[in-house]
């Protein structure tokens, strides 16, 4: 069917910030829609309020808007472009349900526009959880028992119906986000409150637990000729009962036999035609009891997903790009496949290798929370592998989680009770889902389990336990040798189920770099395959590449031509997530315009660093130095840049620098040097700088003394680590002995850091670029929260928005001064803090950094491209690129995962908890800061009840801004202690009781909704437990919370700002012309 | 224990054995599926073949009742990534191993099968030896040589679980018909590929299927003669070498691909509108140039083969892949693979 001509303009609504369930595979899913849409001649609209993604660059789309995904946005959008059609399905849960709200509104029918890729009804036919089971039924597909509960009380019936355990499952939601697994009643009631809570349209399916069953998933596309093809299967490894997105999954499914296998591609071939998708994909859950076959369809996502992106990195197969032109009414059979070149789309891919998704989990920020894996998902990131095997490519996973574990155990970071023999331990922690459960399988095994006793357990298939023990064997065979006299056969065996050089160094007694030196004199390397689509059966044009220890049939494709290697990020963590990978496809850009070949390597399935055609070539490798290595070595790049991918690269640049692999761009030494204290400290002596009082201690007496030294509050924290973990502010001495005592474990070699915390001072972090001679800064971002939050989890603006200009000025001059002492040849990122008219340097990081996207969007230039061409020895002056500060505001607020980890405070540290951003634009700042709180998911209320409570320090400044929104119109509550405080001021407030101290308390409104807006500022420990109570109710119940005074002072501009001017749209390409 | 696979243009592969040991001669060819070993082990149409699986883990499930395409195994020999060492379903029997020791099936693993599949994509189809007993490639070549013949496969003598109760109106002429065909026709009656069309005829057929089977369909001088006969008479059918023997008896040209096709992911459609469905195929042999008057249905997108091709009158049809069930009324127990 040729595409459709009677739509020119299409509007696409991507999936905004990072958050658990939705993250950069949107970034990558909406790029390549673009792209596809684009390369047919249709004009694209692009909405998303995620600055930090490739998609929202300029170029991608015709027409961008950084914009808060809330329908009145998306209707002003749709007013003043007109567009012909909407795309929902390529923006995970959130474009999907923006599109089928829009629909139902009648927004779209009002403005003539279209829903393309899958209409309202077949949403509504997959999404609602009642019309979905009448579809399934239809059809004659069993669904667990089950009901739709619309009330609590309805959900109680339902279940007492059912059984125990039930499944809770919000309608329209994504990751699982507010379901759960009760076991009782008391469980039941918290959950649906939950459940019924987060779904938009307060539905929640209750359904009969098929916990310990299989979990199988396909992918399924189908045209508007009605050819139906299925892209992969993939298999849980976890059982049904962990949330997909949580479980370890390996493509293809391995433990099904041909007649399940065919069945279930049969029912996916019936479900996508019942539901009705004609021009597009859709994911579908099954669970298959493994006692006897039996088949349940659990859920589908008509639309592309997080397992749509897995599934299309582990085939090649790109589903998004193709979705995107089946929308527009092309056909499986007219688009050819980009990966082969020579065949179509209409073609089943399959596999010759074995892929693995591992997540990547982030308990320890939130220590609080219950770390049992369950349905609601947590995970924040994930890695792919590649192996000819189950067991290389398991292993390879694990090492591309970056947790510093290098395979299946063996790598000398093992629980050492866990092999102790304490049977009862291990079957707790294979019973209860957690993290690090695959660990606990091998232990299982060690300590002389059998597969059906880890299966009772597990519930994990005997097939995938006797996989992980074939690992083992060949563990128990290598402990036996040395170094030296371990067998060549052996060594290849090793390497072909995937150890590592630091596994077979722990179990030989030897080190990484002598096992890598010795295999390579040996010859045991790695070749390269190709990841296809067509096991091989076509010569491909564009494939991408993997290692692996087959014997021969190498088939690396190393030109030599001139080229550089870009190391990736790996998995999304929190710290480090899609702005590093930004940076990554912008190198590989820059790379390919000027005129090098850009070899990636990357471990992250959801980027699009590791689309096919972002680089020349990309290599799925963990990013190891022996991955990274092997690379290196058969490629022979003029450079690798390390500098764009966040620590990960980082980690490994000094080995890489030692084993002689040339660095680009600024000096592994200068990287050093401003990691190091000491060096740092004479740096700044020498460039006249100042940083806050600082020591270091290895004891409690040794901190109290630098303490009583430097003066209370001081910042803490463990030296080299990322995201200021465990890093906390004290304020007296007992906080310091229990930090001392019980936080961190602190050692001579690693001491903890003392800094004087500056109380009341401006935060700012400036981005430059350096070619190594000259300097220039990309952007100065002022914090809207005082110093002593985390940086990326502070609000800021660009342009700044209090500063003076002779301290502007004061900035540029310290920061170029640094780039030039650090001979920066790239990007760094500098944090100061400016207290009174004093500036202090708090950090310098001479790498890219979070903020370089948002910068890059707020200025409309492109950094990242300009600084790997100062890399590769253009000047600045060269490349043209100039200072520049713009005249609208660009306010980039953190979104936050609190709802994920139930039970967890809500307050801002300066330990990094976000997981994501939004950008508010505008010329106003106010109006700017309040975009960007809409965004973040913060419905400030343009009217209502303000409940104000702060801490002792807050009360006296809390008084203005009360008046401010008494003004305003809102009514003031408050608890007797800032009651009074504001009373006496004159403002006219209404008390509430505290917890504890009556009902109805502030959790009681809170829970009946008569509170629109929370101001808390946290206090001390006393008061802790009840805030964290008060914070965590707001976030369930949806109710913005501010807790810094100048939060509190910022969302007062944007309340000003928005009641008088309200709000308007202008895209990107207009800002920047 | 060792074992060797070698190629006639020299080529060797060297792995372990496990199924059957010994020494078996037969077309190298490869598969890509990733699911449906059992039916490839039982497939009268995979005879004298030595299929190399490019998907690594194979036996995982074992063997089971229902997958079996025939009551005894017909591939000569499995040549493997990584021989699974357990296997795990409710349905499983007893290992892949085991079932091709009892049947004299030879299994190689540890062979680089992709290394081989690309082999055989670059250099076509080509004759093979596989080995547990001796390993001098020279030897084993010349024995590769020494044994052309035996392209000409046994036809039609295998056995077949499938009750034939003569009820219906369909005959099978039976080139090595396996469970799928036979599910399709409940009941239909099997004649042996040298019946002639007098007989055929003589069960008064409402249409009579030519099965798939191994080897050169264009060797079988004698049936395309018999079907010649039959043609305008009675309806006619033919799935895989039959269709080739079918096109032969309308006169088409027949001839053997470089690489044939073998796997469940293949995707046919009607030239003229682009609709079709991903198919199985498992067919060396294609059909070239279609005489006057016969209709080609449906052609392979990726390499543009005919794959499905019609008599003017519409009586006779020929696919190069397994049959495939209507649209939307996929039957439940009816195989794919």
């Amino acid at each position: 069917m040729p595409k459709r001509t009677d739509i020119k303009k299409i509007l696409i609504i991507s999936s905004g910030p990072i958050v658990i369930g939705q993250a950069c595979e949107f970034d990558y899913s909406g790029s390549q829609a673009c792209k596809s849409l684009r390369e047919e001649g249709y004009e694209t609209v692009l909405v998303n309020s995620n600055p930090a993604t490739i998609m929202t660059d300029p170029g991608m789309a015709d027409r961008t808007y950084i914009e808060p995904l809330e329908p009145e946005f998306i209707e002003k959008i749709i007013a003043k472009e007109k567009p012909d059609a909407l795309l929902p399905t390529l923006g995970g849960q959130t474009g999907l349900n923006m599109g089928f709200f829009l629909s139902r509104a009648g927004i779209l029918k009002k403005y003539g526009v279209e829903l393309i890729g899958a209409d309202a009804d077949s949403i509504q036919r997959a999404e609602d959880r009642q019309k979905f089971k009448d579809t399934m039924a239809s059809i004659g597909l069993a669904v667990p028992e089950s009901g739709t509960a619309t009330s609590v009380e309805d959900g109680l019936a339902l279940a007492e119906k059912i059984g125990f355990p039930i499944i809770l499952r919000p309608a329209f939601t994504m990751g699982g986000a507010g379901g759960s697994c009760a076991y009782n009643i008391d469980e039941l009631k918290a959950g649906l409150e939950l459940a019924l809570d987060v779904s938009p349209f307060h539905q929640v399916l209750v359904e009969k637990s098929v916990l310990g069953w299989k979990e199988v998933e396909f992918e399924v596309i189908r045209d508007c000729k009605d050819n139906v093809i299925i892209v992969t299967s993939m298999e849980n490894i976890d059982p049904m009962g962990v949330h997909t997105g949580d479980s370890i999954v390996v493509a293809p499914a391995q433990t099904l036999t041909t007649e399940e296998f065919v069945d279930l591609e049969n029912w996916c071939k019936k479900i996508i035609r019942a539901v009705g998708i004609n021009g597009g994909g859709t994911n579908i859950q099954f669970a298959v009891n493994p006692e006897d076959g039996k088949i349940v369809i659990i859920e589908i996502n008509p639309r592309v997903s997080r397992s749509s992106a897995l599934a299309s990195k582990a085939t090649g197969f790109p589903i998004a790009h193709v979705a995107a032109k089946l929308a527009v009414g092309l056909s499986l059979d007219e688009i050819v496949n980009q990966v082969t070149g020579k065949t179509y789309t209409f073609f089943e891919p399959t596999v010759d290798y074995c892929v693995f998704k591992v997540c990547r989990f982030t308990f320890e920020k939130f220590p609080e929370a219950n770390p049992i894996l369950s349905t609601s998902m947590k995970a924040v990131g994930e890695a792919m592998s590649i192996g000819r095997n189950y067991k290389e490519s398991l292993q390879k996973g694990i090492r591309s989680l970056e947790y510093r574990r290098f395979g299946l155990g063996a790598d000398g970071r093992d629980v050492p009770e866990a092999i102790s023999g304490d049977k009862e331990l291990v079957k707790q922690k294979l019973i209860y889902p957690n993290a690090d459960r695959i660990f606990w399988v091998r232990y299982a095994i060690k300590i002389g389990m059998t597969n059906q006793e880890i299966f009772d357990c597990s519930k994990m298939d005997p097939w995938f336990v006797n996989q992980m023990r074939e690992i083992v064997d060949v563990e128990n065979e290598v402990v036996k040798h040395s170094l030296a006299d371990l067998p060549d056969q052996l060594l290849l065996k090793a390497k072909g189920v995937g150890f590592s050089d630091i596994q077979i160094a722990h179990l030989t007694k030897s080190d990484e770099v002598a096992v890598y030196n010795h295999r390579k004199e040996k010859g045991i390397m790695p070749v390269y395959k190709l990841v296809d689509t067509c096991g091989g059966e076509f010569d491909p044009m564009k494939p991408y590449f993997y290692s692996t220890y087959d014997k021969g049939g190498d088939e690396c494709r190393a030109t030599d031509k001139k080229k550089v290697m870009v190391l990736g990020g790996g998995p999304n963590r929190i710290g480090q997530g899609i702005e590093f990978d930004y940076c990554c496809c912008h190198a590989s850009f820059a790379l390919k315009e000027e005129g090098y070949e850009a070899i990636m390597v990357n471990s992250n399935p959801e980027t699009v660093s590791t689309d096919f055609d972002t680089s020349d070539r990309l290599y799925f490798e963990p990013l190891t130095r022996e991955d990274v290595l092997h690379i290196v070595e058969r490629e022979k790049p003029m450079g690798v840049i390390v500098q764009f991918g966040g620590q990960t690269p980082l980690n490994i640049a000094h080995q890489l620098e030692a084993a002689g692999v040339p660095i680009l761009g600024t000096s592994v030494d200068s990287i050093d040097c401003s990691e190091d204290r000491k060096r740092f400290k004479t740096l700044l002596k020498k460039l006249n700088l100042t940083q806050p009082a600082n020591d270091t201690a290895t004891s409690f007496s040794e901190a109290k003394k630098v303490a009583d030294k430097i003066g209370y509050p001081v910042v803490v924290r463990p030296s080299y680590v990322l995201g200021g973990r465990a890093m906390r502010i004290v304020y007296d001495e007992s906080d310091l002995e229990e930090y001392m005592n019980k936080a961190v474990i602190a050692s001579p070699d690693k001491p903890i850091l003392v800094d004087k915390f500056l109380e009341d001072a401006i935060e700012i972090d400036v981005d430059c670029v350096s070619d190594g001679t000259e300097s220039m800064v990309c952007g100065i971002m002022e914090h809207i929260e005082e110093a002593g939050i985390h940086s990326g989890d502070s609000a800021c603006s660009l342009p700044t928005f209090s500063i003076s200009k002779a301290m502007l000025k004061e900035l540029k001059e310290a920061s170029y001064a640094l780039a030039k002492e650090l001979k920066v040849k790239g990007l760094m990122n500098i944090q100061y803090a400016i207290k009174g008219t004093q500036l202090y340097v708090l950090e310098v990081n001479p790498r890219a950094s979070r903020t370089i996207p948002y910068v890059s969007k707020a200025t409309g230039i492109p950094w990242a491209n300009i600084a790997t061409k100062a890399m590769l020895g253009k000047s600045l002056k060269e490349l043209g690129a100039k200072e520049f500060v713009p005249e609208h505001f660009s306010v980039k607020e953190a979104v936050f995962p609190f709802n994920r980890f139930p039970g967890t405070d809500a307050i801002l540290g300066p330990e990094m908890k976000s997981t994501g951003e939004v950008m508010g634009i505008d010329s106003d700042f106010g109006i700017a800061y309040m975009k960007a709180q809409i965004a973040a998911g913060q419905k400030i209320p343009l009217e209502g009840k303000v409940f104000i409570s702060v801490n002792d320090r807050d009360k006296r400044r809390i008084v203005g801004i009360a008046k401010r929104l008494a003004s305003l119109g809102y009514e003031i509550i408050s608890t007797n202690g800032t009651a009074g405080v504001l009373r006496k001021n004159g403002v006219e407030v209404e008390s509430v009781a505290k917890l504890g101290e009556g009902r109805p308390d502030v959790l009681d409104l809170i829970k009946s909704n008569k509170v629109q807006l929370l101001i808390n500022t946290p206090g001390d420990k006393r008061t802790k437990i009840d805030e964290t109570k008060i914070r965590s109710g707001a976030i369930i119940h949806m109710i913005p919370i501010v807790t810094t005074l100048a939060g509190a002072r910022a969302t007062m501009s944007g309340l000003e700002a928005a009641k008088k001017k309200g709000f308007k749209v202008k895209a990107l390409q207009d800002y920047h012309k | 224990m060792k074992a060797i696979v070698a190629l006639e243009d020299g080529t060797v592969f060297e792995g372990t054995s496990f199924g059957a040991e010994g020494e078996v001669i037969g077309e190298v060819i490869f598969n890509t599926q990733v699911v449906g070993f059992q039916e490839i082990l039982t497939d009268p149409a995979y005879s004298n073949q030595l299929v190399c699986l490019g998907y690594p883990h194979i036996g995982n499930v074992g063997i089971n009742d229902r997958s079996n395409e025939s009551s005894s195994t017909h591939v000569s020999a499995l040549i493997v990534k990584e021989y699974s060492k357990i296997y795990s379903n409710w349905q499983a029997k007893e290992s892949f191993g085991d079932f091709m020791k009892k049947n004299n099936v030879i299994g190689i693993e540890g062979i680089d099968t992709r290394a081989l599949t690309v082999h055989i994509r670059e250099n076509g189809e080509m004759r093979g030896i596989v080995s547990t007993k001796a390993f001098s490639k020279d030897n084993l070549i010349k024995k590769i040589k020494a044994n052309q013949d035996s392209a000409v496969p046994l036809l039609g003598i295998n056995s077949n679980s499938a009750k034939s109760v003569g009820s219906s109106k369909t005959v099978i002429i039976n080139l090595g018909v396996n469970n799928t065909t036979l599910a399709k026709y409940p009941g239909a009656k099997k004649v042996p590929y040298n019946t002639n069309a007098e007989k055929i005829l003589a069960n008064k057929p409402e249409q009579v299927v030519i099965s798939s089977g191994p080897g050169d369909p264009r060797k079988l001088t004698g049936l395309i003669e018999e079907v010649k006969k039959l043609i305008g008479k009675v309806p006619i059918y033919g799935i895989q070498n039959g269709a080739c023997i079918l096109a032969e008896a309308l006169g088409c040209d027949v001839y053997k691909m470089k690489v044939g096709h073998h796997g469940v992911n293949l995707p046919v459609v009607d030239p003229k509108t682009g609709r079709g469905e991903i198919s199985v195929q498992n067919h060396s042999f294609g059909i070239k140039d279609v005489a006057k008057g016969v209709k080609i249905v449906h052609v392979n997108l990726n390499d543009k083969t005919i794959e499905k091709i019609q008599s003017k009158d519409g009586s006779c049809v020929g696919t190069l892949y397994s049959p495939i069930d209507e649209r939307g009324k996929l039957e439940k127990n009816y195989r794919r693979v």
